[in-house]
């Protein structure tokens, strides 16, 4: 009797004190619940909700349905924001991941002055993209930088911005440029939990140093590399701010830098199509999403030694 | 990115009117502790030229002095002006006063009721427009209802380099078309990447070409495109074919970003621009040479585009009478005046003759062009048109993609959509 009720005291009281625990956890993450809500998830459904209407701030919103998307998909303009998009994502994500991944692994070794080239490299990204953005637009400029590199080795260069054929390549630079220095401090970071002993034991076995890389590095960074290019892809994607100054927020010349997020931008701003605008955003969304789950199936199974 | 950058500006804007007006009030308490508060009224316009950054503040000061029972304050709004305005009225936190922009911003914001008719006030003060260039004004008004009254304008004008003219031997600058052409040849050395005009190739630029050739961009109603007419060809084909002919460039190829650039680099040796360009050329390249003349005469007249901007009360405006009173020392007489000091030209006829112009007379080619020039505007609804079709079409026929017809065709058609889906 008295273990019984014992026991049946020990098991609410367990259950008190896990009540008391979860009270407590969610009252200190209360504010980061409600930052999230109030500015994250709480717009992120208001957009949903304002890809039926049909609003252009100024007027009083009204239903439309899902007329919005029928009008975007038969807009040749969202087309091409699409197609900016995915081949600034198919180009940039899979060179800043390799760029990164190979200067990981050499910044990796004992070199002299080794803390100069991880600042040198890691710099771009804590710069601010609006200030890298009017530097390139410098090198780029048809009387800049880059063209006068290219005139010593006597090629005349294009006219990078004002181009239609150039304009998106030139951001693509930009990005590679100042995404790649953050990847590599993360390569670095997956590099150190790779165990020296592998190699050693690789290197008694005779693998030379590209084998070593190649059969070694690359697989055990299989968890920092599906982080890269999850993150890469969703930054190439949603890219915005760079095309936004290079274009002067046009997207131009002739919609060549035009990608989705500024298509977005420019519909509910510029011209007062919020529907049009927030329906191109669960576009963006659902594309995200479905790339990012596909991803998660290739490089998102864990490593088996 | 974009969430963030439009956010940040928002909580920056508005940071920033609360810490000038608490600035103020406090200021305002010590003086004169026993009186009533004083109607604050935010007035706003854009940032970035000399007119809004500096002129305005001044005004304002001199209208905080004479006026005790109103505060004054000016919000300048940094980044894409009109953009940012429609979010604050969203929020309905827009300011009091706002400045109407020319290129189709004025209809905008006239149409969705975003500012309000000015007519009672102005019958109230007995308030005369009669003083103010058509130009300027007439853009601001719709049907009998006044929107808003004139703050600055300017007309194009044709800047060139008397240095580079005299090195081509060429006496003084063109006075017709042919002349601007021929003129245009000689002064072009793509060698040295120097071109007889640099300009970025956009309506606002050759929109006059086709009123000199007798043609229009809209009929006067704004309700019918006319850019399929002979005329308007003949002047659209002029300007397009000075870039096939080589003899003009983008500001791009030339490493600038616009026509009054290229001129202060010395790659231009004439472009198309308004007053704007004189405190800049001035200030940025004080070494290059530059002179002002009155457009080429085309084959029916010398018509140029005009850039008017109106102050307008908002229907966010929780005083719209002390607001009134701040427009109306604005843009009286004794304020007007002022503008000229930003580079930008008077609304009103009666100051063309004020000191000012006399002891500057970089002014005098600019002003005679304002009797002879049409305000730039579009119907609402047509934001995209002008920011993009106008300027995408214009491009494809620079870069020889599509002819000049074929590119009036696609812009008359896509206008007349427009005028058709009734400005959404």
């Amino acid at each position: 009797m008295a273990i019984l009720a014992l026991e049946a005291h020990r098991k609410s009281g367990l259950r008190q004190w896990k009540r008391k625990e979860a009270t407590t956890a969610y009252l200190f993450s209360l504010p980061t619940i409600l930052l999230l809500v109030g500015f994250s998830l709480g717009p992120a459904a208001y957009a949903f909700y304002l890809s039926g209407v049909s609003w252009n701030l100024l007027n009083s919103q009204h239903w439309v349905g899902l007329s919005n998307f029928s009008q975007i998909v038969t807009m040749p303009l969202f087309w091409t924001s699409v197609q900016n998009s995915v081949i600034f994502a198919a180009i940039v994500m899979p060179t800043q991941t390799i760029i990164a991944m190979v200067f990981a692994a050499i910044l990796n070794q004992n070199l002299p002055a080794r803390g100069l080239f991880r600042l040198a490299f890691f710099f771009p990204s804590i710069s601010s993209s609006a200030v890298t953005s009017l530097m390139f637009m410098w090198i780029f400029n048809k009387l800049g930088l880059l063209n006068g590199f290219l005139l010593f080795f006597g090629v005349n260069g294009p006219d990078w911005i004002g181009d239609p054929r150039f304009a998106l390549s030139a951001i693509m630079m930009l990005n590679i440029w100042s995404t790649s220095g953050y990847f590599m401090i993360i390569f670095l970071a997956g590099l150190q939990s790779i165990p020296q002993t592998m190699y050693e034991a690789a290197m008694i076995d005779g693998a030379s140093g590209f084998q070593r890389f190649m059969k070694i590095t690359v697989p055990l960074l299989k968890p920092s590399t599906f982080f890269i290019v999850v993150m890469g892809m969703i930054g190439t994607l949603q890219m915005f701010d760079q095309s936004f100054i290079i274009s002067g927020g046009t997207g131009g010349p002739l919609n060549s830098t035009m990608t989705i997020a500024l298509f977005i931008y420019q519909e509910i701003f510029s011209y007062g199509n919020v529907g049009l605008g927030a329906a191109a955003t669960v576009f963006l969304f659902v594309l995200v999403l479905a790339l990012t789950i596909l991803t998660n199936r290739w490089l998102g199974k864990p490593i088996e030694y | 990115m974009m969430k963030k950058s439009v956010t940040w500006l928002s909580v920056l804007s508005v940071s920033v009117a609360g810490v000038t007006s608490l600035g103020f009030s406090s200021a305002y308490a010590q003086s004169k502790a026993t009186s009533v508060k004083p109607v604050t009224i935010v007035v706003a316009s854009w940032s970035g030229t000399n007119v809004t950054n500096g002129i305005i503040d001044q005004q304002l000061a001199r209208f905080n002095k004479t006026h005790p029972g109103i505060h004054a304050i000016y919000r300048p709004i940094s980044g894409d002006y009109e953009t940012i305005l429609k979010t604050e009225f969203v929020a309905g936190d827009a300011p009091d006063i706002i400045t109407l922009n020319n290129g189709g911003q004025a209809p905008t914001f006239e149409a969705e009721g975003a500012v309000v008719p000015l007519n009672s006030f102005m019958a109230k003060s007995h308030y005369s427009i009669k003083d103010f260039y058509p130009g300027a004004i007439n853009m601001f008004i719709s049907g009998k209802t006044v929107y808003g009254l004139p703050r600055d304008q300017s007309p194009l004008a044709l800047y060139y380099n008397p240095v580079l003219f005299k090195q081509a031997g060429i006496s003084g600058p063109p006075k017709t078309w042919a002349a601007f052409q021929a003129d245009a040849h000689k002064l072009t050395d793509s060698k040295k990447k120097v071109y007889g005009l640099v300009q970025t190739p956009q309506e606002p630029r050759w929109a006059q070409f086709v009123y000199q050739a007798g043609g229009s961009i809209m009929n006067p109603a704004m309700t019918k495109m006319t850019l399929n007419t002979p005329a308007a060809l003949k002047g659209f084909s002029f300007f397009i074919n000075l870039y096939r002919h080589g003899v003009a460039a983008q500001p791009s190829e030339v490493g600038a970003t616009w026509g009054g650039q290229a001129l202060g680099m010395g790659k231009a040796a004439m472009a198309l621009e308004g007053a704007w360009a004189i405190p800049y050329l001035q200030d940025t390249y004080p070494k290059t040479k530059f002179a002002i003349a009155p457009l080429p005469k085309g084959p029916v007249n010398n018509e140029s585009l005009d850039f008017p901007t109106a102050w307008s009360i908002t229907k966010d405006a929780q005083h719209p009478q002390q607001a009134w009173e701040v427009i109306q020392y604005l843009t009286g007489a004794g304020e007007a005046q002022w503008v000229e000091q930003g580079g930008l030209v008077t609304v009103r006829k009666s100051l063309v003759n004020m000191p000012y112009y006399r002891s500057h007379p970089i002014y005098s080619n600019i002003i005679k062009q304002m009797s002879n020039a049409i305000p730039w505007t579009f119907p609402n609804g047509f934001d995209q048109y002008v920011n993009s079709t106008l300027g995408n079409e214009t491009l494809l026929a620079v870069e020889g993609k599509v002819t000049p017809k074929e590119a009036l065709s696609q812009l008359q058609q896509q206008g007349q959509a427009t005028l058709q889906n009734g400005g959404q």
